[in-house]
């Protein structure tokens, strides 16, 4: 294959250097055009010979040359989220936010890497789950404990492609009826709130879905404020997503009330019945009025940044009763 | 067009198709069909304009730094001709910024490209349409003075900022950019001239 190629570029070498005489264009002079010719046959070879490496190499190491991808990728997207970064100007660009500044923030974005931190991992849960947590949870076999840990390897650098999954948003069956009406989950971190719960109860909703499917970036329980700093008990889930990842709603339900605070930015609540009831904050925007009668799995809102957050994600709670549940117990997570 | 006009009118390098070979196998988010899309509309921005103000195209070159369009001897040179020209590739880029951003959520990438492709061009850096206009614009000697001393000096701080960016995260891309720029902001200057600027007439255009 080689000694193929080489004859290949003999020939193109003495075909162009016949063709160097000054009649051949009008542009430039002789020497030049030798010059440009060089030049040209060096380009080919130094691309010929990246190319017939890459290939060799694929096929004799494929291993070493997965390694050299990761550690390229790596490199080469670091801490910024790039295609977050060009989301978040475009968005800026629709709502009419002055495009120098939008510009700037973009600038320090793409140049300090701290800030590439700040925006690709919203927030992160500092209270590891106990054990007996643990092991409830992978009691339950629903799905790998790895993802209910909120422990997945982030080495997808890509950022968070959300976008890519809500085609494929899978509904989760509904609990068997043959499931006990609570599942007690031992908990022994500091003592829970009155209003929440660590157990799993059974909602008997007909069907319900995962509003998004993203990252646990902050988890169910006491941790650390990623804002104000102390301990606080954090109502609900953090799913870190793509900024303007389409929402579902939960289960079929009511829309019961919509609003915009400076803590939870834009957010809606639905009302499933049976005394169930699911809230989804920090929206972008929301695409329902109040009142309104949704399905399981309608879009409602799109995921944002609004309010006091860090980065993109969608802060779902779950209320059973007025008592707040852990909502990764019946949602997928990523 | 027919095929015959196209054949030795379009000349890709093999660096083109080796970067874009690269990128495609680095892409995970799509990303460089965005990027491949904004910049086709700002090169047909270009084009548009050279044909609307009767200009012709002899040659299209496609390379790993960018497309190159070289203009025909025989077209208007004027200076008009040349600031509409160069601003016509961002103006073109800046309205499908605008037009993408309506599409919301699924735009906002392509807008934020296409934004910040259009910025980026509008800079006053030697080879960039930014510079373009405005050496069209500044005729005097010392106008032309100035560009240069700008046009180093934003280089230079792009280089500068790259080689910080490359500190921090490692990604060497701003870094080699702003090389490059730097590179032939230093050639146009003519300070260290030793490369044979293009002849005249021909210009080229990003």
């Amino acid at each position: 294959m080689e000694s193929m190629t080489y004859q290949e570029w003999n020939r193109r070498r003495q075909g162009r250097n016949g063709s160097t005489a000054p009649s051949g264009r009008k542009k430039g002079k002789p020497v030049q055009m030798g010059c440009t010719e060089r030049r040209r046959l060096l380009q080919l070879f130094v691309c010929t010979m990246v190319f017939v490496a890459t290939v060799v190499g694929k096929g004799v190491f494929p291993e070493r040359m997965e390694t050299v991808q990761a550690e390229l990728r790596q490199m080469l997207c670091a801490d910024t989220d790039l295609s977050g970064a060009f989301v978040r100007l475009g968005r800026s660009l629709s709502r009419g936010d002055p495009v120098g500044e939008s510009l700037g923030d973009f600038c320090i974005e793409v140049f300090s890497a701290e800030d590439g931190i700040r925006v690709s991992v919203p927030t992160t849960s500092r209270r590891p789950l106990s054990r007996q947590e643990a092991n409830a949870l992978l009691e339950q076999g629903s799905r790998p404990v790895a993802d209910v840990l909120g422990l997945r390897a982030e080495s997808d650098c890509d950022g968070t492609s959300g976008n890519d999954f809500f085609a494929d948003t899978a509904a989760v069956p509904s609990p068997e009826p043959t499931e006990p009406e609570v599942v007690h989950v031992d908990y022994t971190g500091p003592a829970l709130p009155a209003n929440a719960t660590m157990d799993k109860y059974r909602l008997d909703l007909a069907e319900t879905v995962s509003p998004v499917i993203g990252r646990v970036s902050s988890g169910f329980g006491w941790r650390e404020h990623p804002v104000d700093g102390g301990e606080k008990f954090h109502n609900g889930a953090d799913l870190a997503v793509d900024l303007g990842t389409p929402v579902k709603a939960f289960a079929a339900g009511t829309v019961e009330y919509i609003g915009d605070s400076p803590v939870y930015g834009l957010y809606l609540q639905i009302d499933h019945g049976n005394g169930v009831s699911s809230f989804y904050a920090h929206c972008e925007e929301l695409l329902v009025q109040q009142g309104k009668t949704v399905t399981a799995g309608e879009q409602i809102a799109l995921a944002g940044e609004t309010g006091n957050a860090t980065g993109p994600h969608l802060h779902f709670e779950l209320k059973r009763n007025g008592i707040r549940l852990d909502p990764v117990y019946y949602i997928e997570t990523k | 067009m027919t095929a015959e006009h196209i054949k030795g009118r379009v000349e890709i390098s093999g660096g083109f198709f080796l970067l874009a070979a690269f990128l495609y196998y680095m892409d995970t988010d799509g990303l460089l069909l965005r990027v491949g899309l904004a910049a086709t509309v700002h090169e047909l921005g270009h084009l548009l304009a050279i044909w609307a103000l009767g200009g012709r195209v002899s040659r299209l070159r496609l390379t790993c730094v960018g497309a190159e369009m070289r203009l025909a001897s025989s077209c208007p040179n004027g200076r008009m001709f040349r600031i509409l020209t160069a601003l016509a590739g961002p103006a073109a880029g800046l309205l499908l910024a605008a037009m993408a951003a309506q599409i919301s959520p699924g735009g906002w990438s392509l807008a934020g490209i296409s934004l910040s492709l259009s910025c980026f061009n509008l800079l006053p850096v030697a080879g960039l349409d930014g510079w373009r206009a405005l050496s069209a614009c500044l005729t005097s000697r010392w106008g032309r003075r100035a560009l240069e001393m700008v046009s180093l000096l934003a280089s230079g701080g792009l280089a500068a900022a790259g080689l910080w960016t490359m500190s921090g995260t490692g990604d060497p891309t701003l870094f080699v950019t702003g090389s490059w720029l730097l590179l032939s902001a230093v050639r146009q200057s003519g300070y260290f001239s030793q490369i044979p600027t293009c002849v005249p007439k021909q210009i080229m255009i990003n």
